[in-house]
């Protein structure tokens, strides 16, 4: 009962935690979008995860500690419906949330797969192994969560020049570099309404960084405008599965602003060294927590026992 | 049964994110020229993708437009609430009377994004043959 009580109320502030953070968040990002500030791949990606990951830490770091702490093993206390309706909630979110994101890893596994069934290795010289893949495949494609693998489709040698080809699988694997696939996992995970909007802004930038890391010079732009061009002329064009990352992925307009954007390409100056505030923000805060930790537990625990009754 | 694709607020609701940021901008502003958007930062692009981005808004039937000297002068056909009402029953329209098969709506996007491509390659082929001759001085 003990333990089972403990279940319940870890589960019920994961859900308290996880729902208000992820509405917040949505609304911070529509205020965001309003003012039409540019926000990067990474801070999308981060304030997209904040609600996940703030409430597996609340849960982890106070509220088990607390309970196990103050919790009385002897108490036979009973537990209010309302704390049992958040804990299922919780239990709904979360087993929903492994769900999608198996059935997404097992779809992306078993399309893969089909393609790579018949495939050779092609000799690339890239940092992860190089397959071709039939025609019915994407253009080119990243795919893999843990060893990602590059997919060029026997399209793609046919279509794409050599320069343009060269730079289009340098952005596949910037792609590869940045984890993006697991990235998506991750959001599979975290589904949440309203967030939807707020996870194509993250692959639209996921798109352009993995561009602005493939492109050199002016000619190696041209070169990856010319490449999406021509991928997005494909017809049918062949969507890759959930998690892959597709050389044309994201919204149809999505592709047309890249390629304008390349056209504009300048040589970037490289950015001054700026004073990095996080470490020392986070130690500040590391050890704040450190000498209130056990303040932090009491509370935590008058409020778990209010959330109870 | 095609009529509702061919209407341009059809192809209207798959806006790029530089052409909602300027449909915006001349909502709050009510119009404006090309060198007015960019002097006030409501676009952070070159001058040449911003007029080609608010004449394909014009084309869309989105923007109307007069000369001013030797530009244009750009003011929304619709205010916010009218396009998005007109949004909202384009898409309502769509859900219950289309009976098309979910590979011509694929098609549909893809034909959409299509008829900006050639203008789009035109502008990668004017670029590469500048760089080739900034390359030959």
């Amino acid at each position: 009962m003990y333990f089972i009580r403990g279940g319940v109320i870890a589960m019920s502030v994961f859900v308290l935690v996880y729902v208000a953070l992820s509405l917040m968040v949505s609304v911070g990002w529509r205020a965001l979008r309003r003012d039409r500030w540019h926000v990067s791949s990474t801070t999308t990606y981060c304030f997209r995860i904040l609600p996940l990951a703030a409430a597996l830490v609340v849960v982890a770091v106070f509220t088990v500690p607390s309970f196990l702490r103050f919790e009385p093993r002897w108490d036979d206390e009973p537990i209010g419906s309302a704390v049992l309706a958040l804990a299922s909630a919780g239990a709904v979110i979360l087993i929903f949330g492994t769900i999608n994101a198996l059935l997404g890893w097992m779809r992306t596994s078993r399309c893969v797969s089909s393609w790579t069934a018949d495939s050779r290795t092609l000799n690339l010289e890239t940092a992860v192994p190089a397959f071709q893949t039939p025609e019915s495949a994407p253009l080119l494609a990243v795919a893999g969560l843990c060893r990602p693998k590059l997919l060029v489709s026997a399209c793609a040698r046919q279509l794409l020049d050599p320069g343009e080809l060269d730079v289009a699988i340098r952005h596949e694997l910037a792609h590869a570099r940045r984890r993006d696939n697991l990235k998506k996992l991750l959001l599979r995970a975290c589904a949440f309404p309203y967030l939807g909007a707020l996870d194509r802004a993250w692959l639209e930038a996921a798109e352009i960084d993995a561009d602005d890391e493939a492109v050199r010079d002016e000619r190696s732009a041209l070169d990856l405008a010319s490449a999406l061009l021509k991928a997005s002329r494909l017809t049918p064009r062949v969507p890759g599965p959930e998690l892959t990352m597709d050389l044309v992925s994201g919204a149809p307009g999505a592709v047309t602003a890249r390629v304008e954007r390349l056209l504009a390409w300048r040589p970037r100056a490289r950015p001054k060294p700026r004073f990095r505030i996080g470490v020392p923000a986070a130690l500040v805060a590391a050890v704040t927590a450190g000498l209130a930790y056990m303040w932090v537990l009491t509370r935590v625990h008058q409020f778990t026992e209010f959330l109870v009754r | 049964m095609l009529s509702w694709w061919k209407t341009p607020l059809a192809s209207a609701s798959k806006l790029g994110p530089l052409e909602t940021e300027l449909l915006r901008a001349l909502w709050k502003r009510g119009n404006a020229t090309v060198r007015e958007l960019l002097a006030e930062g409501h676009a952070r692009a070159a001058y040449t993708t911003v007029m080609t981005t608010l004449d394909r808004l014009h084309k869309k039937g989105l923007l109307d437009r007069a000369p001013d000297g030797r530009a244009y002068r750009y003011s929304p056909r619709h205010t916010e609430a009218e396009y998005n009402r007109l949004l909202l029953a384009g898409a309502i329209q769509r859900l219950l009377g289309s009976s098309a098969p979910l590979s011509f709506l694929v098609d549909a996007v893809t034909e959409h994004d299509a008829a900006l491509l050639p203008e789009l390659e035109r502008a990668v082929e004017r670029k590469r043959r500048e760089l080739r001759e900034r390359e030959k001085r």
